[in-house]
């Protein structure tokens, strides 16, 4: 009946006592801490999870996900249920978790190697492609403490990808290092996924590995919220994001400062922006489109383009609006435009303001306003971005015989 | 296919956990070799600190104990009879003040780490006996130096050490689990150690003790293994066969430490 499992959670409790430490007596600690208050980091979590799948394991802070991770690789024991798993585990909880400072790279490649299960033939044998992949063969005899921390991850990262094993339970590989590192990340656990591999990762970047998962599991409060197809999952996820009172209260109510940045310095100061409101941003999700209001003067009787530039909650930016060009002698202008229903996914955003003077900026308003685009409306669940409908033009080209 | 179950309370077998430990040599060898390059790589002098430390602590206990206030130590040169009590303390105090704090020190490595939580206690031996062995090439030299003849019973040696490493090992993996509900106990247990040198024999022979107060030396088990070792070294008379009470007592310790490491492995994490 398991025969296609690899991992199978019963009703899986994990009870942590909060320790009020001081004032207890010896006898009593030794006794055992029950006389804290005890709480659930995770809660009757029942689970199957088949062969070869990968599974995004996300959820907010304190969810549960690392304790889960933890269970899995043995280094806490559950408190209550039971967990079989079928198939040889690789736990990586931290890169380069288990190098020993004072030893070298060669002396750590064993090592570390040993620990993620690795036999010691199975290293030497891949030892010359593992070192490759380091790319630091000078420095392959020194201590790694000596080792700048792109190093250290990258000899960490030349074993990984090496380890032989049937299941992976990877914590927050993804928020170490830089986006090449992260690339390679993938890479490795595509490559994971496509020898049919059993993966579970940890992490707080559900976007980057979205397209790898089979399942994507949230966990919340120690509980399995959801456990679905990645687009099923991630419309419980924003949700989730949204429901929570905290996060939601503390992304909404940021007071934004609006200072603008003036890039052409010799350019007259004569424009400023009075004010800048979004309108319908709750009913985005219904397919009505969202307006911009955008108010200022300028004194003078250049021209000024302003654009907006949305972008993502890194920071990265996903699309720039023209809204128009200001023509005509100083005075107070509104302008009003629209950003069109259904591109936009549920998600937050920030909005930087452009002003140009020709082709060249003239000044920057970062972070002019921030928006959450709820997705409890939004049938077509996590959609890409869609702007198919509004640029296509069909054409009739020929008759059928 | 491997296949594992995953409980509240792993029920490991005896015999199983020894193989796991056997298994994870790797592991302590790594801690081991990485304590001793932490030790003495970056040292000017290398290995030889030990000696010289050896070395000029003898000088000190030769001037008050053997000259100044004059040890009957028999036939033998004081510093000949002083230095085995003195190698014999330093590993057994390296191994207990160490290991006591083996658990609490690598709490990252436990936090992410699957390893049988033995092996950092274990790891301290091999830093321990390479101090030992240098301080025993000292002891040859010494040996020499003061003219004395090796004996045949030297061949015991190697029993002294493995009761020494399961006598230092005991306390010290009784302390490292301890110091997981008692957070001071590892400072407790320096303080303790440094007192309990005097009364052991380390510099003076236990014969001179009063015969009412050599209960105390009986169920010391560093005493016994002081002496012993004397009396391989030098070829002396066998010591009172009530110091074996001591390695009784050590060896009861070792098991039950032994156990309780077995029965708690899984829950050290959360206890840290």
């Amino acid at each position: 009946m398991t025969g296609n499992k690899a991992i199978v959670i019963k009703n899986l409790c994990k009870e942590y006592y909060k320790k009020n430490s001081i004032q207890r007596n010896i006898w009593s600690r030794l006794k055992g801490n029950k006389d804290g208050k005890a709480f659930y980091a995770l809660k009757d979590i029942n689970l199957e999870i088949n062969k070869g799948e990968v599974i995004g394991i996300i959820g907010p802070n304190g969810a549960g996900k690392s304790t889960l991770l933890k269970i899995l690789a043995e280094v806490t024991p559950p408190t209550r249920g039971e967990i079989l798993i079928s198939g040889k585990v690789a736990s990586i909880l931290q890169v380069g978790i288990g190098f020993q400072p004072e030893l070298s790279g060669y002396e750590n490649i064993f090592l570390s190697g040993r620990l993620y299960g690795l036999k010691k033939v199975d290293i030497e044998i891949n030892l010359p492609s593992i070192i490759s992949m380091f790319g630091f063969e000078n420095f392959l005899h020194t201590p790694v403490k000596y080792y700048s921390s792109g190093m250290y991850m990258r000899l960490a990262f030349a074993l990984i990808a090496y380890v032989d094993a049937d299941i992976y339970l990877l914590d927050e590989v993804l928020s170490v290092g830089d986006a090449i590192f992260r690339d390679k990340v993938l890479n490795i656990i595509s490559t994971m996924a496509n020898n049919g591999k059993t993966v579970l990762i940890v992490t707080h970047a559900p976007d980057t590995i979205y397209s790898y998962c089979d399942k994507i599991l949230i966990l919340n409060d120690g509980s399995i919220q959801k456990f679905d197809i990645p687009g099923a999952s991630m419309q419980t996820y924003n949700q989730l994001l949204h429901i929570n009172p905290h996060i939601l209260a503390v992304k909404l109510s940021e007071e934004l400062k609006i200072e603008p940045i003036t890039i052409n310095t010799s350019a007259t100061n004569l424009i400023k922006i009075n004010r800048f409101n979004l309108i319908n941003v709750e009913s985005y999700g219904d397919g009505t489109p969202l307006i911009v209001i955008t108010e200022l003067e300028k004194a003078d009787n250049t021209n000024y383009g302003i654009s907006i530039v949305i972008k993502d909650e890194l920071n990265k930016p996903i699309a720039e609006i023209k809204m128009g060009t200001i023509t005509g002698e100083s005075g107070i202008y509104k302008i009003e435009s629209e950003i069109p229903a259904r591109i936009l996914n549920p998600f937050k955003y920030i909005i930087d303001l452009f002003i140009y003077e020709g082709d060249e900026i003239h000044s920057i308003y970062p972070k002019i306003e921030q928006f959450v685009i709820d997705s409890r409306n939004l049938q077509n669940s996590y959609c890409m971005l869609n702007l198919g409908e509004y640029t296509n033009k069909i054409i009739k080209t020929g008759e059928l015989d | 296919m491997e296949k594992k179950i995953i409980t509240p309370k792993s029920k490991i077998s005896i015999g199983n956990y020894l193989h796991l430990i056997w298994d994870y040599r790797f592991f302590s060898r790594s801690l081991a070799l990485g304590e001793i390059k932490n030790k003495y790589a970056r040292n000017v002098t290398g290995i030889f600190i030990s000696i010289i430390q050896t070395l000029i602590g003898l000088a000190i206990y030769w001037l008050i104990f053997g000259i100044a206030i004059k040890i009957d130590t028999g036939s033998i040169p004081y510093p000949v009879f002083a230095l085995p009590g003195i190698l014999v303390w330093q590993f057994f105090s390296y191994l207990v003040g160490t290991s006591s704090g083996a658990l609490i020190d690598s709490e990252h490595l436990i936090n992410k780490l699957y390893f049988p939580r033995i092996t950092l206690s274990i790891s301290k031996v091999l830093p321990g006996l390479l101090d030992l062995g240098m301080g025993f090439i000292v002891f040859i030299i010494i040996f020499i130096v003061f003219k004395q003849t090796v004996l045949l019973s030297w061949l015991y040696i190697p029993l002294i050490i493995v009761v020494l490493i399961i006598c230092g090992l005991s306390i010290g993996l009784w302390t490292s689990i301890l110091s997981l509900y008692i957070r001071d106990l590892s400072q407790i247990i320096i303080q303790v150690t440094n007192f309990l040198i005097f009364v052991t024999p380390v510099f003076y022979p236990g014969t001179i003790v009063p015969d009412n107060f050599r209960i105390i030396l009986y169920i010391n088990p560093v005493a016994g293994i002081i002496e012993y070792f004397r009396s391989i070294l030098f070829g002396n008379d066998l010591p009172d066969t009530e110091y074996l009470l001591g390695f009784g007592i050590v060896l009861i310790l070792f098991v039950t430490a032994f156990y309780v490491y077995k029965r708690k492995e899984k829950q050290i994490t959360d206890l840290l």
